[in-house]
């Protein structure tokens, strides 16, 4: 652990767990792993943060979870995107879109 | 939709948490699973691997901390989730619960119950419009009483003089007996000028109440305002009764109205059953006392209206009132000297604010000192429940610090388990509380059959579990679990973790002298508790034992008013003097005789003015005494000493000349050193001959200061059988065996009276030294409850202590340190605990002496044997207490303590 890993922003880890899931429905771990992997490390995602997102994004219905079995045939909980977390989606990423462009613009200045 | 969906996973969180809990707890699993493997396939050892993942993965216990408040049910889920917790705490360790739970209880229902009669006795006002603005208003009289009674223009120039008073209305009590003489039922009746109702702003439930118009001389018809109560109780709340004709002592009273729900008056002891226009008294006849004269409302030289409430107006306060009010009095006296003069004067006028109900006059002060006495008896006994549970606590942190040691290391947070540690106090204050409901009900039960100082009878108020005591108890109960919980749950959470893992305890030291400081507020607090339940105990006995300058024993008393059913004057005389020769006619009856008025009867004297020939009073001196009408025989059948002269006989009649007997007080003043037998003295204009002197009879309290004292016959002013009467009787046995025999008299000669007291003379004593008894019962109670705390308390510290030094002891026993130097030395360390708390007590409980004196008989509020006594029992109980863990440690086997460890 040489590399100090920068914390996920504040709600930039309920945005990336819809993005995952709007690929395919996944597990924790799986989730976990996708962030990990993708992001090269870059991204570290604390597991306590990581069930409190997704218990409250079910909360909020935009994400529903199901007991599955998975290939080495042990239980798991899979979590897939509903309509309202598509809707959601959409909305996190434009907003993104604007906060990183605004973000780049305050930082190519001078 | 969203928020629906919202609501639902809430509600589903907090129904079923465990389900919840299950899932995460297998989410989480899983989780470490995957991380495991994917470790193993990295090439580490399973072990390691999985020792590895825990690590990077970090607390579980937080992880679910963090996600349960992902579930939307925030602090509500974890106090759902600490319950649940306090619930398996409980269950595993049922004892402790229970005890927690029953000293709580009985602490809380104390509490409760003596709230529960302040609130109805002190803190409540009466249901009227704005009573903080009403003030009551008495004259003083010249002999320094601050309450005596008003004559009618008084009242009216009070009232009309006043720009301070919006307005003033007068009423006094009269007893009534209502309905058809043969079914009738007592009842206090009030005879209110026509304004009462208005002023007050009290209105009907039904009909109407009384106006000024219905308060006039000879109305065509009288008319009577029934309670709500009286109503209820009385007439089964029948609604035909309004607008029907009832009799009141046997004259016609047409029912107007039923008053608001919960109004009956401003008096805390004489509750109203029915209001009368005043000016209606004449029409009850003589029973109307004052009253019954129509000419006494022309009359400024007389007193008989008992209380005037005037209504403040916004701007005025109560000084401005009094001075005012002083200045008017002022002003008539010397407008009126003659008729100021007949009632002996009148110096100047008290205007009282209504602070809640009026209580019994002359006896406000008692009555408030006495409920803060049960109050603060009380309270000392839930502090001392709640030491206690703070030590056995602190003594539970110590059994659990490994357990408390782990949860924190796992990564639970230090508020986290405070918070849990409070709520188990709370859970267990709460169940506590519940108890103490409980408990408080039986407790106002049984006290219902005590009085208040000033006659006020605890069944008679409504005591009971109304919303301000149930917020009461529930309150207290809150506050007494902060109270034991908070100390003992900062000191589990303080201290290094390691050492608490280990097997010592978290906070390791700081718990021993916080116990100790524990024990001294216990043994303080009960020492205080003692003390007072020695110091009524022997006030009980030294009443009891007091010289009442009569015999009690084998009397009994029969108590009747001729008036409430509507005799004259002649029947009255006629009816007592057939009773009299019937009663005495029975066997086993010794002598027996009539009095207006007997021993602790409760209820006041008549006074009057007197001179005495031969002697001349000092300039400001009042001659006034008190008088008493009896019948022959009457001192005899009392047991009075009769120390010169002669008792009155039945030769002493209308025709003859006037006699009096005198007490002993009266013989002091007037005629010193010498015989008053022979000599004459007047009342008014009649001039009456001492024909004895008797020793001063004990009248209302015991220790209390004699007053001048005259009985006169009954024959010779006859209008006393037209009020209350006592038959007083000597019997040769058990005076209870003859109740039922003087009853049946009565009702062969009358079968309308009804009798408002018949009992023993004995119980009559009894009543007058209720607030004795009830402190005493109260104090022996909760005295030994406070005793068996302190002893379980100094138990639990001792066998504490000795615990944590059983090495040390071990060692020791094994150099050879003989058995009574350990155990002298356990004893010894508690010595200076005690000994603090004794000397705490002994401060507390004289600096408290000031309150207890004015109940104490015979003894002082610092009496040193009780003191001593007291000190000494509780260094016996603390002793004891210690001796049995001391044994223990002096019995220790060093092999298998050392070995142990």
């Amino acid at each position: 652990m040489a590399k100090a890993r920068p914390d996920m922003i504040k709600g930039t880890l309920d945005m990336l767990i819809l993005k995952i899931l709007s690929l395919e429905p996944m597990h924790g771990w799986g989730i976990c792993e996708r962030i990990q992997g993708i992001s090269e490390d870059e991204l570290k995602v604390n597991q306590g943060s990581l069930y409190a997102s997704l218990h409250r994004l079910t909360r909020e219905g935009w994400i529903r979870s199901e007991w599955r079995v998975t290939d080495n045939n042990r239980r798991a909980r899979y979590y897939a995107l509903t309509r309202a977390g598509e809707r959601q989606l959409g909305v996190e990423t434009a907003q993104w879109a604007r906060l990183s462009s605004a973000v780049h613009q305050i930082l190519a200045t001078g | 939709m969203r928020r629906f969906n919202d609501l639902a996973y809430r509600i589903r969180a907090l129904l079923t948490p465990r389900r919840l809990e299950r899932e995460l707890a297998e989410e989480l699993d899983y989780h470490l699973e995957r991380e495991v493997e994917k470790l193993v396939r990295a090439g580490l050892a399973p072990d390691a691997a999985r020792e590895q993942a825990r690590r990077r993965l970090g607390s579980a216990a937080r992880q679910r901390d963090q996600v349960r408040w992902s579930w939307g049910v925030g602090w509500v889920g974890d106090l759902l989730g600490d319950v649940r917790l306090v619930g398996r705490q409980i269950r595993r360790n049922p004892g402790f619960a229970a005890g927690a739970i029953l000293t709580l209880g009985l602490g809380i229902g104390a509490n409760t119950a003596i709230f529960s009669i302040a609130e109805q006795s002190l803190l409540r006002s009466p249901p009227v419009r704005d009573p903080g603005r009403l003030a009551a208003l008495y004259t003083t009289c010249r002999r320094g009483e601050l309450q005596c009674s008003s004559s009618w223009p008084d009242y009216i120039d009070y009232r009309d003089m006043s720009a301070t008073f919006s307005g003033m209305t007068a009423y006094s009590p009269v007893p009534l007996n209502v309905g058809a003489p043969q079914s009738a039922r007592l009842g206090l009746g009030l005879l209110v000028a026509g304004d009462y109702f208005s002023l007050l702003g009290v209105g009907a439930e039904r009909g109407r109440v009384i106006q000024p118009a219905d308060d006039v001389l000879g109305a065509a018809e009288t008319v009577a305002v029934l309670s709500h109560r009286f109503w209820t109780d009385a007439f089964g709340a029948d609604p035909g009764v309004v607008g029907q004709v009832v009799r009141l002592n046997d004259a016609p009273f047409r029912v107007i109205g039923v008053a608001a729900e919960g109004f009956d008056g401003l008096d805390l002891r004489t509750r109203a059953d029915v209001w009368l226009p005043i000016k209606s008294g004449p029409a009850l006849g003589a029973s109307a006392g004052g009253a019954s004269d129509p000419e006494v409302f022309d009359q400024r030289g007389t007193r008989w209206i008992g209380t005037l409430v005037g209504r403040l107006e916004p701007d005025a306060s109560i000084a401005q009132a009094q001075d005012e009010m002083e200045r008017i009095a002022f002003a008539l006296g010397e407008q009126y000297p003659d008729e100021r003069a007949a009632v002996g004067g009148v110096r100047g006028i008290t205007v009282d604010p209504l602070r809640g109900y009026i209580l019994p006059l002359g006896n406000e002060d008692t009555l408030r000192r006495f409920i803060f006495l049960l109050a603060g008896v009380v309270a000392i006994t839930l502090l001392l429940a709640a030491a206690n549970l703070a030590n056995l606590l602190l003594a539970r942190a110590t059994a659990r610090g490994p357990e408390i040691g782990i949860r924190l290391a796992v990564g639970a947070g230090r508020g986290r388990v405070m918070r849990q540690l409070l709520t188990e106090s709370l859970v267990l204050a709460l169940i506590g509380g519940l108890l103490g409901l409980a408990v408080a009900r039986s407790m106002l039960r049984a006290l219902g059959a005590f009085e208040l100082p000033g006659g006020v009878s605890i069944a008679d108020l409504a005591v009971g579990l109304n919303p301000r005591v149930l917020g009461f108890a529930l309150g207290l109960s809150f506050l007494t679990a902060v109270l034991f919980g908070l100390i003992p749950a900062l000191h589990t959470v303080r201290g290094d973790l390691a050492g608490t893992v280990k097997g010592g305890s978290p906070g390791g030291h700081g718990h021993a002298p916080l116990r100790k400081l524990l024990v001294s507020v216990q043994v303080g607090l009960c020492l205080v508790l003692l003390v007072g339940s020695g110091l009524f105990l022997r006030t009980l006995r030294n009443s009891l034992d007091a010289s009442l300058g009569f015999e009690p024993d084998r009397v009994a008393v029969a108590r009747f008013n001729l008036a409430l059913i509507g005799y004259s004057e002649e029947r009255g005389q006629t009816f007592v003097h057939d009773l009299l020769a019937d009663v005495r006619a029975l066997p086993g009856v010794e002598s027996a005789s009539l009095s207006t008025l007997v021993p602790f009867q409760g209820g006041g004297f008549r006074g009057t003015f007197v001179t005495v020939d031969g002697y001349t009073p000092r300039p400001d001196e009042e001659m006034r005494v008190d008088w008493v009408l009896v019948e022959s025989d009457f001192l005899r059948t009392l047991g009075a000493s009769l120390l010169e002269g002669r008792e009155l006989r039945d030769t002493d009649r209308v025709d003859a000349p006037a006699v009096a007997v005198i007490n002993r007080r009266m013989a002091e003043l007037y005629w010193p050193g010498r015989s008053p037998v022979g000599s004459m003295f007047s009342m008014g204009e009649t001039p009456i001959e001492v024909v004895g002197v008797v020793d001063n009879p004990v009248w209302a309290a015991i220790g209390e200061e004699p007053t001048s004292f005259i009985f006169l016959s009954q024959d010779q002013l006859p209008s006393a059988s037209n009020s209350f009467l006592t038959l007083v009787v000597r019997t040769t046995g058990d005076p209870d065996a003859y109740l039922p025999q003087i009853r049946d008299r009565f009702r062969a000669a009358e079968p309308g009276l009804s009798l408002t007291t018949l009992r023993a003379m004995n119980d009559q004593l009894g009543t007058a030294l209720m607030p004795q008894r009830m402190g005493s019962t109260l104090l022996v109670m909760l005295g030994a409850l406070a005793l068996i705390l302190a002893a379980v308390g100094i138990f639990g510290v001792v066998s504490y202590t000795v615990r944590r030094q059983r090495r040390d002891i071990g060692i020791r026993i094994a150099m050879g340190a003989p058995g009574g130097t350990i155990l002298w030395g356990v004893l010894s360390d508690m010595a200076m605990p005690v000994g603090l708390g004794l000397a705490a007590g002994v401060a507390a409980a004289l600096s408290l002496g000031q309150t207890v004196e004015t109940f104490m008989f015979g003894i002082s509020a610092a009496d040193p044997a009780t003191f001593i006594g007291i000190g000494a029992l509780l260094i016996v109980v603390a002793v004891v207490a210690s001796l049995v863990p001391a044994r223990a440690a002096a019995r220790l086997d060093p092999v298998e303590v050392l070995r142990s460890d």
